[in-house]
């Protein structure tokens, strides 16, 4: 990291910085990780439920980020390429510690074709009246209680927006696979919200 | 009640990605459509599936680094410096000096010790002889075969073991 001209960090935009970090100014890119550090540890805490592992693995995506800026070439947003990193480095984190497999014989049942014994996903306002913070709070405990695997596959697709084959290539398993997860993820996440309709009307 | 394939049907008709599915029937589309009329289960579970997405991408969970600005930011600093300086290592070549001490220095110590061995078991020779004028010799006594030799001079001392 060399010392270099300072600019005005703070009113710059993200494509400045980057070009000036790209120039070997740490200060530009300590000012992109200032902005965007929320966004990249939400999304490894999201993936591995521990503040621990979140602050490393997001500072190890930041650092993956400041060593391979130059191959930043400005098709997608920077946040959005700093977050395909950081999803990148759990995912193998996850791998590393085999939390990616299917860790019950329900979960296998259904990875094998059990999901028409299950009840199918039903949602009926469970949250209808709730504050916003507090529905995320809700979402996120529920989230927690999902597997890493079904967890996983949950957060790409609804909030990374990724299609079933995206999402397939991404975490290294077939379509199907993705399909019967996503299923079985929703399927226990409306049933833990609506425990917590349940929990509210009584 | 369905089958596994028509609920994960339903599921992707309900995410937009039917077309994705590989293998699927033609018609398959216009199948479900109609399932869904005729069906309020699978009508509810496209519902649900739409409902509990459109809730969830709207209320992702938000964490905020438990760490200030400046500390977080130290860390990461100084992981990317050891991460330099692990490149560096890994990718500069050996100065001279390095080059001379791993390679040569013990190149230069077996070939002494295979001439030294060589002259003193072939030619018998007394180990001063070997050496010249400059080298001090002390030979071992003969159970433990130990020989000594030490060059002021040069300031070396090496001792052989039989």
């Amino acid at each position: 990291m060399n010392p270099t001209l300072r600019h005005d960090y703070p009113s710059a935009d993200d494509v400045q910085l980057v070009g000036w970090a790209k120039s070997g100014d740490a200060d530009a890119f300590e000012q992109l990780v200032h902005r965007h550090r929320d966004k990249i540890y939400a999304r490894a805490m999201i993936m591995m439920r521990n503040e621990e592992e979140a602050m490393d693995l997001s500072q190890e995506a930041w650092v993956k980020g400041w060593q391979r800026l130059h191959q930043f070439q400005g098709d997608s947003s920077f946040a959005t390429w700093m977050t395909r990193i950081v999803i990148n480095v759990c995912l193998d984190e996850l791998r590393k510690k085999k939390r990616m497999r299917a860790e019950s014989i329900e979960e296998m049942d259904e990875e094998s074709g059990g999901v028409e014994r299950q009840m199918p996903v039903q949602l009926i306002n469970p949250t209808e009246g709730l504050e916003h913070t507090e529905l995320r709070k809700r979402i996120d405990e529920a989230l927690a209680k999902l597997s890493d695997a079904h967890r996983t596959v949950l957060m790409l697709h609804e909030f990374e927006g990724l299609e079933y084959k995206d999402v397939a290539k991404r975490v290294g398993i077939s379509i199907g696979t993705v399909m019967s997860r996503l299923f079985y993820a929703r399927r226990r996440l409306a049933t833990l919200l609506q425990g917590l309709k349940r929990e509210r009307t009584q | 009640m369905k089958t596994n394939e028509q609920y994960l049907e339903l599921q992707a008709y309900a995410d937009g990605q039917l077309d994705q599915l590989e293998g699927l029937p033609p018609g398959r589309r216009a199948e479900l459509e109609r399932m869904m009329a005729d069906d309020a289960e699978a009508r509810g579970l496209v519902e649900g599936v739409r409902s509990l997405s459109q809730l969830v991408r709207a209320n992702e969970p938000v964490h905020t680094v438990p760490a200030s600005r400046e500390f977080y930011w130290s860390q990461i600093q100084r992981k990317i410096e050891s991460a330099e300086r692990a490149g560096t290592r890994a990718q500069t070549p050996a100065s001279p000096r390095g080059f001379w001490l791993r390679w040569w220095l013990p190149v230069l110590g077996a070939s002494a010790v295979a001439v030294t061995s060589f002259l003193v078991s072939v030619g018998g020779l007394p180990i001063t002889r070997a050496f010249g004028e400059t080298a001090v010799s002390d030979r071992g006594s003969d159970s433990s075969g130990a020989v000594v030799f030490r060059s002021e001079s040069e300031g070396v001392t090496i001792c052989w073991l039989d």
